[in-house]
């Protein structure tokens, strides 16, 4: 390599390693960067800590674990190219963490927050790579280096405005914005959505104008295009923040903008200075390449001397001790090994809970229900009126409350099963705690739970967690909800297990859940719930439509809703004559298959894009509510074990008679999907073709309309809808106080 | 340091010749002189530990307003006391009211601190606390026979106020409450409670006077200043309230005084008092009292007034305090006491029964009986001390029964009773020797009192003597006449009694049966013979709650009006030396209103 060539590779080197001090000091201390700001208060992601699984923590920790890396690599690393190599790994090794981690978490209770886990890196990538390659094309040696580079960065925008991830495009969402710009009011708004859209479209603009550099080269080593590439984004990202705190003042939230932007600038440098480095290792061959232009060269060399002084001084150190480092393939190849190896054991870390339950049923006792039905409901209470209090009033008697009824609570339990006792004892040596954490306490249930399963009792304790923010920070409140198991089901989809517990609500506190439900399914635990209370008092509004004159399944003013509800009417009355007494069996049964539905979607289930569309304007939190709901009621139309028409009730009664709503929305898209096309229009039912589908399924047989139903699930989600199916059942034996026995087979192979 | 260009290592210049080498020495640093670092390290030293104590010393000092309540209560709360628990909770909740920082109690955090503490004192250094609210507080439960129990709780005793840097108390003082319920927890907790209000009524205002609190509120520190504005209105509202309370009893005992200037009347109870005057012995006076409490609460900003424990005691004849003989919820009516001592009262247990509750001479106390379901009153102890007789009703609006209850049995059997169907028209009764009942009745016409002609039953003045197995007519109304109260002489030769309607007292000859009227120009109550029975004292009211102390003397008829006032005096009886009489003045409440009496102990001495 000629000296100028060297001197070149070494003004890349020597950005790479300055950039790897400093931005790798800002991925250090990104950790102290809040994640969410809440009241204004700054949240943490190590206050968060206890409540993620270790998955989570690792992907909460690996910006600054990376930061840390790269900083080490700066100073260890002696090749320039192994320098860049495990910047690069550090870095795709922290995406990788985070994004295993962000989809562990999901399925536990507390997601990780969008700030760490929403990043964009194909939009990264294309900053990053029109930065490098834009440097590269100063010198001909390295322009073979910057075409690819160049090119690389726009197929990254392209990939990120084209992929839809689990949902919408960024592409298709900036050409619905720039659609309605001009429907905008005032100028101001299309001031505004066009600043939007510029910063959407960043990425695309960059890449593009990168390009003119595959055919003219800039006129210095650091062009001024790179220097966009880089700090464009972080500057008009600190314009808007700047505006921010003009109109709002400082507050954590904007010191929390600005730490995102500057870790967005040290992700942008590191990258683009790894990828100049190794584009002049890989794809330059040294002498045998043109020098650059004149003048380039003089300014540059300007530039460049007081680094050659310095350098010089570095070279002859560096021989002296015969220290040269890596070469690129071995560092590479390590690089490689420990991307695998850490990913892959994020990736073991982050892998969903596992579902399915074996659970022998025993006889209920007077002793165990008292246990089960008084003292724990009585106790849970007690700790749940503490924990409201204690951190803002003083709560002595409340806390000695809880003390006693837990003794009360322990000493029934020593007697009914000594293991049930201890599990119980350490739940409430656990309950007088405040930093006691969400996971703890589901820990803490599922051992009292596994104790009861032990001692086959019939009883199940639900771990009830409810996080609320305040301005102190997310707070969590946690009970427990006693519920009499009448009947465990397990099921096989796949060849996976997957189960549902039907339970009863014992003590006050009606299915140890929100009065209301049929059932609920909890990500992170094994197994649906199937509520026969409120199954029971909604079979009884069922039987109340049923036998109405004229039977309906409601009422409503408008004539074409009240004509369908009318027609629901009359479908029910059959069903229910035909089933009788078997009705609330039915339901409960479609109910379990929609929960199952829960179990087995997860909380990556892909978004089906009728949802993105009529949800466009909502969260993403709404949108992922109605569109597992939706997947649920196919799901229950599709596989359910009662008649799909049954399921067909309750959806309609939520799209015909609620306005607004998870169910509202789900049950609309429910019917739209079954119709192939959609059934509003600005946000209203189509009232006409609702009650033309309506009419349609009606004549559907019970096949065609499972299989339509399994066809329009497919089409939603592009998978194949699972079939489950029973593979045992425990029921309760009935006992002195127990449930009486449902009327369906015991141990039903 | 050198000023020599450092040259490039590697790049020579040809032209020019190396300088011959100087002596090498030995390391670079030699030739440096050491500067001697100890000084700076030192300085730097002393700068850092002084910022380390400083930071110390601000992360330690106690905060002016946290404070810390350490009440035991059957315990600590950390200890798992339940009423010390209430207590802290209702004070820490008042106290954050005021804008104070009470320590809560209930963090698990803040218990494991207090449990690992020697002291409450070491505790609140560890919490910041500047104030500690101190103290022991002792629970007596007092288990009431009342069928399916009920719990009387007492507190009576001292808490302090303590800045956690001074060794002397702010404050040291006494505190009372009761509270009743049929569950005892319940009952502690309702005196827990009530301790609580107690407790923020006086610690208050004992913090707010300290210097630092003064420091801050006389300071810049406006945000303090807010924060304690609730506190300053309850300071500035209770001196008001009690200001003003004080100022009314003040005036009323002022122009009582004032107005019975030239009667030489002395008061012998505080200006608040709700004393009941039951006996008046040679030793000294027999009072029921009912105190009361004035207190300030913050929330509705008005004077309430807590109620303590109803007692019976013995006061001297100058109304210091003497020996208690009773503590309870309620003395219903007047208790009655033998001239031995001996005194019965019948006690209201909390609403659920009445009880006769007898102390005999010797001081000896026994609870004789308990009725949940009749209403005992009006005891009168026979003479010698051994039977009571007492009105009972079945219930609140029923007709009253006349029972003799025998003591001696120590289960107050009953002796002898009239029915409600035997009378149609009852009035007083007492005693005028052991065994001899005086009673104003008008028997029913199917009674084993009526007179031959059924229709005429008249209003009479009834002895039942021989075991009360005969009854005779001492006197009869005539006319208009109504018969009022009655009173016996102490040698039982005599009987006077109240004249209503003739505006005059009859005395009757017990042995002749012979009846002399004396004029007295109004009604005449609440008689009482002098000791040697030739004066006879009594409330004579001319108008409706007008009443004033008179002496009527039997042997000239004189009447000497002893008080002028327009309020209520009542109940006159002579001391054993017949030369001065006591009597309840009574008014109603200046700051509490016709809810409660001021009845305050009063001597006039007999012209």
């Amino acid at each position: 390599m000629s000296s100028e060539a060297e001197l070149f590779v070494r003004l890349a080197e020597d950005r790479l390693r300055r950039r790897s001090l400093w931005a790798g000091a800002v991925m250090l201390v990104s950790l102290a960067i809040p994640y969410e700001v809440i009241q204004n208060q700054p949240q943490f992601i190590w206050q968060l800590f206890t409540e993620l699984p270790l998955s989570g923590v690792i992907a909460g920790l690996a910006p600054c674990i990376a930061g840390l890396v790269i900083i080490a690599s700066g100073k260890l690393c002696k090749a320039p190219s192994s320098l860049a190599i495990t910047v690069l790994a550090a870095l795709l090794t922290a995406w990788l963490c985070q994004r295993l981690g962000r989809d562990a978490a999901a399925w536990g209770l507390l997601p990780l927050p969008q700030s760490v886990s929403s990043r964009a890196p194909a939009a990264l990538l294309a900053l990053a790579l029109t930065a490098g390659g834009a440097n590269l094309a100063f010198r001909e040696p390295t322009r073979k280096a910057a075409r690819v580079l160049l090119w690389a960065a726009l197929v990254a925008a392209i990939f990120f405005y084209a992929w839809p991830g689990r949902g919408e495009a960024p592409g298709a969402t900036v050409y619905r914005n720039l659609g309605v710009i001009s429907e905008l009011p005032t100028v101001h708004f299309q001031l505004g959505a066009i600043t939007l859209a510029i910063l959407a479209l960043w990425p695309a603009i960059i890449a593009l104008l990168g390009l003119i550099h595959t055919v003219r080269p800039p006129q210095r080593s650091f062009s001024a295009l790179g220097m966009v590439a880089l700090f464009g984004f972080p500057l008009v990202l600190m314009f808007l923040l700047f505006s921010w705190f003009l109109r709002g003042g400082a507050g954590a939230g904007l010191f929390g903008a600005i730490g995102t932007a500057l870790e967005l600038s040290a992700v942008l440098a590191l990258l683009a200075g790894s990828f100049e480095v190794l584009g002049e290792s890989v794809f330059s061959s040294g002498e045998h390449a043109s020098e650059p232009s004149e003048a380039a060269q003089r300014s540059s060399q300007a530039d460049a001397i007081d680094i050659q002084i310095e350098r010089a001084a570095e070279d002859a150190e560096r021989e002296m001790h015969g220290r040269v480092g890596w070469p690129p393939s071995r560092a590479a190849g390590v690089a490689v090994g420990a991307i695998v190896l850490l990913s892959t054991l994020q990736w073991w870390l982050a892998r969903p809970p596992p579902k399915g339950i074996k659970w022998s049923l025993g006889a209920s006792s007077q002793a165990a229900d008292e246990l089960f039905g008084k003292l724990i409901p009585r106790w849970s209470s007690g700790r749940w009126w503490w924990d409201m209090r204690v951190r803002e009033d003083s709560s002595a008697a409340a806390l000695l409350e809880v003390k006693s009824r837990g003794r009360d609570m322990i000493s029934a339990a020593e007697k009914l099963d000594p293991q049930l006792g201890k599990t119980l004892r350490a739940l409430a040596r656990a309950a007088t705690r405040l930093d006691v954490s969400a996971r703890g306490w589901y820990r803490l249930v599922a051992e009292v739970n596994s104790a009861c399963r032990a001692a086959k009792l019939p009883y199940y304790l639900d771990p009830q967690v409810s996080i609320r923010h305040t301005k102190e920070g997310l707070r969590r409140h946690l009970r427990v909800g006693s519920l009499r198991v009448v009947r465990v089901r397990n099921f096989a989809a796949n060849d996976e297990p997957y189960a549902t517990l039907y339970v009863r609500s014992l003590g006050k506190l009606h299915a140890g859940h929100r009065l209301g439900y049929l059932g609920f399914s909890r990500d992170t635990q094994p197994f649906a719930l199937v509520v026969l209370d409120t199954i029971d008092s909604h079979t009884k509004d069922l039987r109340g439509y049923a036998s109405a004159d004229p039977p309906s399944c409601g009422t409503s003013f408008l004539p074409r809703r009240r004509d369908m509800l009318l027609r629901c009417g009359t479908m029910l009355a059959s069903i229910n004559q035909a089933l009788g007494e078997k009705l609330a069996e039915a339901e409960a049964h479609n109910t379990a298959r929609h929960e199952l539905q829960h179990q087995i979607d997860g909380p990556l289930l892909t978004l089906a894009e009728p949802v993105m569309h009529k949800l466009a304007s909502y969260t993403d939190e709404a949108q992922e509510r109605v569109n597992r709901e939706l997947s649920a009621y196919l799901a229950e139309l599709a596989n359910g074990e009662g008649p799909p028409k049954l399921a067909l009730v309750t959806p309609l009664r939520f799209a015909l008679l609620n306005k607004r709503g998870t169910y509202h929305h789900a049950s609309v898209l429910l019917f739209g999907a079954l119709a192939g096309k959609r059934l509003y229009d600005l946000g209203e039912v189509d009232d006409e073709a609702l009650s033309a589908l309506f009419d349609e399924l009606l004549k559907l047989d019970e096949a065609a309309l499972r299989a339509r139903a399994a066809k329009a699930w497919e089409e939603l989600f592009d998978s194949e809808l699972l079939m489950v199916r029973p593979s045992g059942d425990a029921v309760a034996p009935t006992a002195t106080s127990a449930e009486p026995k449902p009327d369906d087979e015991a141990e039903k192979p | 340091m050198s000023t020599e260009q450092p040259k490039v290592v590697g790049a020579s210049d040809a032209n020019t010749e190396p300088e011959p080498e100087s002596k090498q020495p030995s390391s670079l640093e030699l030739p440096v002189p050491r500067r001697r670092l100890w000084p700076l390290l030192l300085v730097l030293a002393m700068l850092f530990g002084a910022a380390g104590l400083f930071a110390y010393r601000m992360l330690t000092k106690p905060l002016p307003l946290r404070i810390l309540i350490a009440i035991d209560m059957e315990g600590y709360w950390w200890e798992g006391s339940k009423p010390a628990a209430k207590l802290a909770d209702k004070l820490s909740a008042q106290l954050k009211e005021m804008g104070f920082d009470p320590v809560r109690a209930g963090d698990p955090e803040t218990m494991a601190l207090l449990e690992d503490a020697e002291t409450p004192q070491a505790a609140a250094h560890k919490l910041r606390a500047a104030f500690i609210i101190k103290g022991r507080i002792p629970l007596k439960v007092v288990e009431l026979p009342i069928a399916g129990k009920y719990y009387e709780v007492q507190a009576d005793e001292h808490i302090h106020v303590q800045h956690v840097d001074e060794p002397e108390p702010l404050l040291d003082t006494r505190l009372r409450g009761f509270s009743g319920a049929k569950d005892k927890d319940n009952a502690r907790s309702i005196i827990a409670k009530s301790m609580a209000d107690q407790v923020l009524d006086v610690a208050v205002p004992a913090i707010m006077a300290h210097p630092h609190l003064q420091e801050i509120l006389n300071g810049r520190d406006a945000k303090l200043i807010d924060q304690l504005a609730a506190a300053r209105a309850f300071l500035n509202g209770r001196k008001q309230k009690l200001d003003a309370a004080k100022l009314s009893y003040d005036k009323l005992a002022a122009d009582r005084s004032k107005a019975d200037e030239k009667s030489k009347i002395t008061f012998l109870s505080p200006n608040n008092a709700e004393d009941r005057l039951i006996a008046v012995h040679a030793k000294g006076l027999l009072l029921s009292t009912a105190d009361v409490d004035p207190w300030y609460a913050p929330e509705a900003m008005k004077l309430y007034r807590r109620e303590q424990l109803e007692t019976v005691q013995w006061r001297n004849l100058e109304g210091k305090p003497g020996k208690l003989l009773w503590q309870g919820y309620n003395v219903f009516t007047y208790p009655s006491a033998t001239t031995a001592g001996a005194v019965l009262l019948v006690e209201d247990l909390y609403g659920w029964a009445r009880g006769l509750f007898m102390i005999d001479a010797s001081g000896k106390k026994k609870r004789l009986l308990v009725e949940p379901t009749l209403r005992l009153s009006e005891p009168h102890l026979s003479p010698d001390g051994k039977a009571v007789a007492l009105l009972e009703r079945s219930c609140r609006g029923c007709a009253r029964a006349i029972t003799v209850r025998d003591l001696s049995d120590g289960k107050a059997t009953q002796r002898f009773r009239i029915d409600p169907k035997e009378y149609s028209q009852l009035g007083s009764f007492g005693w005028l020797a052991t065994n001899q009942l005086l009673l104003v009745m008008r028997p029913a016409r199917a009674s084993r009192f009526a007179v031959a002609d059924k229709e005429k039953q008249p209003l009479a003045l009834w002895l039942l003597s021989s075991g009360l197995n005969t009854a005779e007519r001492l006197a009869e109304a005539t006319g208009n006449a109504s018969l009022g109260d009655i009173a016996a002489s102490a040698d039982g030769k005599y009987v006077a009694v109240g004249l209503d309607g003739l505006q005059s007292i009859g005395v009757v000859e017990v042995a002749s049966r012979a009846v002399k009227s004396y004029p007295v120009k109004g009604s005449a109550g609440a008689l009482a013979f002098s000791p040697d029975g030739k004066h006879i004292a009594f409330e004579h009211e001319k108008q409706y709650e007008h009443s004033e102390i008179a002496v009527l003397e039997l042997s000239s008829g004189k009447l000497t009006v002893l008080t002028h006032n327009k309020w209520r005096d009542r109940r006159p009886m002579f001391s054993a030396d017949g030369k001065k009489l006591y009597f309840e003045a009574r008014n109603f409440d200046p700051v509490f209103g016709r809810k409660r009496a001021v009845v305050r102990i009063a001597m006039v001495p007999v012209p």
